[in-house]
């Protein structure tokens, strides 16, 4: 159980800045994820909660301690890395229990606790094997049992399913959840792809070059982008850009050059008349041919994709493209190539994005 | 909520008091790897760094003032003695290295094409050369080929000559040992070349229509090149650093390595240490040479190569001729150890003029236990050569792991101080060492180490600690960082993960780096005789003793024991190590 802030966190090597200045607030008990593109920080944040690197600046406080500069060996957390590190000299048996080893605990608490630790990740009976006989996914499993045997405050997680083919992915990001939810350990997940971090986090925040550029709830990220970074980042979202020409209360109309559309901004004010903005629309806002065609747009069919359960449409209007996901039953589904039609969204449904940090 | 989701909360000036104790935490946390360094760093300085300094200085003084005589003598025109030899030099290592190229990458390519009875053993044995110390391996070719040798004696014997036809010396013996000792540089590298090599490369190019002599010139040269460039490269050195040949076969064929060693005994250091300094130019310039080269033409296979694949000999006849070709070449290479076991098995005073010997037992072994003067430098090799080799294994630890782990600026320059004393010849190393240690220093306590058995040993650990740091971070770099990572965040202490993580991984590395070590430095010659005293006589020079009181079979009896070691490790580093443990062994 443990609160972490981070307060103005920043880490260079050499002349990159990994990390910059960065503060974010983890509850306790949350499962938390760090999401962003290789290179954007969010390992280095990771590995300085776990001791493992020495920030240049800042402070991290656990329960209200700072511990910036304890040793990683005197942190309690636990740790599974992206390639699992299990110690291939030693079996599962041995790996599991080598915290508890170096913690001093007597032998047969440590004994019960493996036990534990395995049948926790319905491990039990493979004790004696080296890593070296188990597949991925054991490896995984192992890796997460040997990182909770030792009841650390703080889970961390690296990556920990990159390295697992697409159904496997799937089996043990449910099972990292569950023994997320029943172990009530406040988890911090490192992670690029976002259909996991939607799926699994209570919160995110996403990075971008060392920068924090948005932290909300999955619901918040996916449908209230603040930037275009996340709007792109998170899902295959229509970004387009315009000109402020009116505001009506918290109603902004954008001009987007092929037509005009009524849009919000959910976070902070109406930006100024005259300014030019980025709006995001996603896909499954969009309605061609929707009943409500006051806040729309005329566009051109370019390309249909049947893909199951929905089925992709894309439009282009002048020099913009804009794509519209609808349900393959819906009318809409019949549209082809060259017809024309009128796309609408609700004018919520139009995001005026922040500028780009 | 809206302050909660900002990406820059105002936090930053926010911020706890820090508890006490912090500033010492962050100083280890920070400076650990810096403090290692140094103590890294002072041990290369005052082993290296300082005795180096010091020759190159002296370089340039004559009898205490500053001056360029020294080098003014060296190029003088009117007495050409140094200049012969550097020119000496260069020849010979020139001419070695074209024919180990010839014999190495003929052997190589030989072995990898074809496939006949027995070739997989034949093409393990043409690394036997390597499991000889230097002075062993010219003693026994003297036995073998020398005046009054085997060989020129039977063929004088067959023909019915008045005298020996021929007998090794001069420039053309130093010239056979060398291509014996020196041609397996070419044959591993252009072997594992061969090895990586993908045949598909070739198929591809035929494919788009080129003939065979394009693809050869195009693709096959080019992608085998650096193997050439780097064991010519490293051959040359060898050569010009090559000691024990030129001392006992040289007579009046005299080389730079030997000048400094003339210079020496002769009390003039100031040349010596000139000499020294030209030498070690040049030795240092092919090892930056290596370095640039292999930095810049680094060709890895996308895919998975397939080797160019050996091609069975299916013809009766040739068969046969490739398998007797085998059993001939094996016994050429193998014939110094056979003469070695022969003449240990020689009792004093049997073998007088008759060609072969007429009578064989194992009296000189029974001697090793109970003559003193053959056991002590056995004993005084074995001490001098595992306190070398305690000492590189913990310098190795530390120095490796700064190297593969450490993240502190000024790595490259480590990296470079280690790797000096591989690239320098033994006459510099003892040289530097006998200038630098005449005089009391803090860093030997305030003690002079010349003329003192700590000499001996010093030396062994400069020179060959980086076989052993080689061999270490080469362990170390297969051991993942997130291991030792993954142990620190279970709470293992520094010690427990030093203990129970790095060290089991490593330690085959650790281990045959240490057994490396160890029988180079058992066997040394070079250094040996410039630096030993009478309390810690080493076997290299209990070999050339017995020698020179014409005890044949004991001389020989010291160098079988260096053999057998030499091939006890071999065995277990290629357990160890695989075929990289061969290349290890130089």
């Amino acid at each position: 159980m443990a609160h972490i802030q981070l307060i103005g966190l920043s880490k260079r090597f050499g002349p990159v800045t990994a990390v910059d200045r960065v503060s974010l607030e983890i509850h306790d008990g949350e499962f938390f994820t760090l999401l962003g593109p290789s290179g954007c920080g969010k390992t280095t944040t990771l590995r300085a909660i776990a001791g493992l690197e020495t920030p240049d600046e800042g402070q991290i406080v656990v329960d209200g301690k700072d511990i910036t500069y304890l040793p990683a060996n005197r942190r309690r957390v636990g740790m599974v890395f992206q390639n699992y590190a299990l110690f291939p000299h030693m079996n599962v048996f041995e790996n599991v229990a080598f915290g508890l080893r170096a913690r001093g605990e007597p032998a047969q608490e440590i004994a019960h606790r493996v036990r534990q630790s395995l049948a926790l990740v319905r491990l039990d009976g493979f004790a004696d094997r080296k890593p070296g006989q188990l597949s991925g996914g054991q490896q995984q499993r192992v890796a997460l049992a040997r990182a909770l045997a030792c009841r650390p405050e703080i889970l961390l997680l690296d990556e920990p399913l990159s390295n697992l083919d697409a159904k496997l992915r799937e089996e043990t990001r449910t099972e990292i959840q569950r023994l997320q939810k029943e172990s009530g350990i406040t988890t911090v997940y490192v992670t690029h792809d976002q259909s996991e971090a939607l799926a699994l986090s209570d919160r995110i925040a996403v990075m971008n070059n060392g920068r924090l550029e948005q932290v909300g709830t999955p619901a918040e990220i996916y449908g209230k982008p603040a930037t275009a970074f996340v709007a792109r980042f998170i899902g295959q979202v229509n970004v387009l850009a315009g000109t402020v020409q009116a505001v009506e209360g918290s109603r902004v109309l954008v001009d987007l050059g092929v037509g005009r559309l009524w849009a919000e901004r959910p976070r902070s004010d109406p930006p100024p008349v005259g300014k030019t903005v980025q709006v995001c629309i996603h896909p499954e806002n969009l309605e061609p041919a929707g009943a409500d065609s006051s806040n729309g747009l005329e566009a051109q069919v370019e390309l249909v994709q049947f893909n199951g359960v929905t089925t992709l449409l894309r439009f282009r209007a002048g020099a913009v493209t804009l794509e519209a996901i609808v349900l393959s039953r819906s009318p809409a589904a019949g549209l082809r190539r060259g017809m024309s039609a009128r796309l609408t969204v609700a004018p919520e449904h139009v995001l005026i994005l922040d500028d780009a940090s | 909520m809206a302050g909660l989701n900002d990406p820059q909360p105002q936090a930053e000036t926010r911020g706890l008091p820090r508890p006490s104790g912090q500033t010492w935490s962050k100083f280890w946390a920070v400076g650990r790897t810096y403090l290692l360094a140094a103590v890294v760093f002072a041990v290369l300085l005052s082993c290296i760094g300082y005795p180096l300094l010091q020759t190159v200085l002296l370089s340039f003084t004559r009898d205490g003032q500053p001056s360029l005589a020294n080098y003014r003598d060296f190029f003088s025109l009117s007495r050409p003695v140094n200049l012969q030899a550097l020119g000496n030099s260069l020849y010979l290592s020139v001419v070695t290295v074209v024919l180990c190229a010839a014999v190495g990458a003929a052997l190589a390519l030989f072995y990898h094409r074809y496939r006949f009875p027995g070739s997989q053993l034949f093409s393990t044995l043409v690394i036997t050369p390597i499991v000889f110390p230097p002075l062993v391996s010219v003693v026994s070719y003297m036995w073998l080929f020398g005046e009054g040798g085997v060989v020129p004696g039977l063929i004088r014997d067959i023909f019915g000559l008045s005298k020996p036809p021929f007998g090794l010396s001069g420039f053309g013996g130093i010239l056979l040992i060398h291509v014996y000792t020196q041609f397996i540089y070419f044959y591993l590298l252009v072997s594992a070349a061969l090895a990586r090599f993908d045949h598909s490369l070739e198929e591809a190019a035929y494919v788009l229509g080129a003939s065979r002599w394009y693809t050869l010139r195009r693709v096959t040269v080019p992608l085998l090149l650096p193997a050439f460039v780097a064991a010519s490269l490293i051959v040359f050195m060898v050569s010009m650093s090559s000691f024990a040949a030129p001392y006992m076969l040289g007579g009046r064929f005299r080389v730079l390595s030997m000048q400094i060693f003339v210079s020496k005994l002769n009390g003039d250091m100031d040349m010596a240490a000139a000499q020294a300094v030209i030498l070690g130019m040049i030795c240092i310039l092919v090892v930056l040479a290596l370095r640039a080269y292999e930095g810049r033409s680094q060709y890895t296979f996308a895919g998975k190569g397939l080797g160019i694949r050996a091609v069975p000999i299916t013809r009766g006849s040739a068969r046969h001729l490739a398998f007797l070709g085998g059993v001939l070449l094996s016994l050429v290479l193998m014939l110094p150890h056979i003469m070695l076991v022969i003449i240990a098995l020689v009792p004093q005073g049997t073998w007088t003029w008759q060609t072969l010997p007429p009578v064989l037992a194992f009296d000189n072994f029974r001697f090793l236990f109970t003559r003193p003067d053959l056991w002590l430098p056995v004993r005084n090799s074995v001490l001098m050569a595992g306190i070398a080799t305690v000492a590189g294994v913990i310098f190795a630890l530390v120095a490796s792991y700064l190297l593969t782990k450490g993240r502190f600026r000024g790595r490259g320059l480590l990296d470079a101080l280690v790797m000096v004393p591989w690239a320098l010849p033994g006459t510099i190393i003892a040289i530097s060492m006998i200038i630098a240690f005449n005089r009391p220093l803090p860093t030997t306590f305030g003690k002079v180490l010349v003329g003192t058995v700590w000499m001996l040993p010093l030396a062994y650990f400069i020179n060959f600690m980086p076989l052993i740091v080689r061999a270490t971070s080469a362990s170390l770099q297969q051991l993942d960082n997130s291991l030792i990572e993954s142990a620190l965040t279970l709470g293992a202490s520094w010690f427990t993960v030093f203990r129970r993580v790095i060290l089991p991984i490593v330690m085959p590395g650790v281990l045959s780096g240490a057994l490396l070590m160890f029988v180079q430095a058992f066997g040394e010659f070079t250094m040996s005789i410039l630096l030993y005293v009478v309390d810690n006589r080493p076997i290299s020079i209990g070999i050339l003793e017995r020698m020179q009181f014409f005890e044949l079979g004991e001389a020989a009896v010291l160098g079988v024991l260096q053999v057998v070691l030499m091939m006890i490790v071999l065995i277990i580093t290629r357990r160890y190590l695989g075929a990289r443990a061969t290349q290890a062994f130089f």
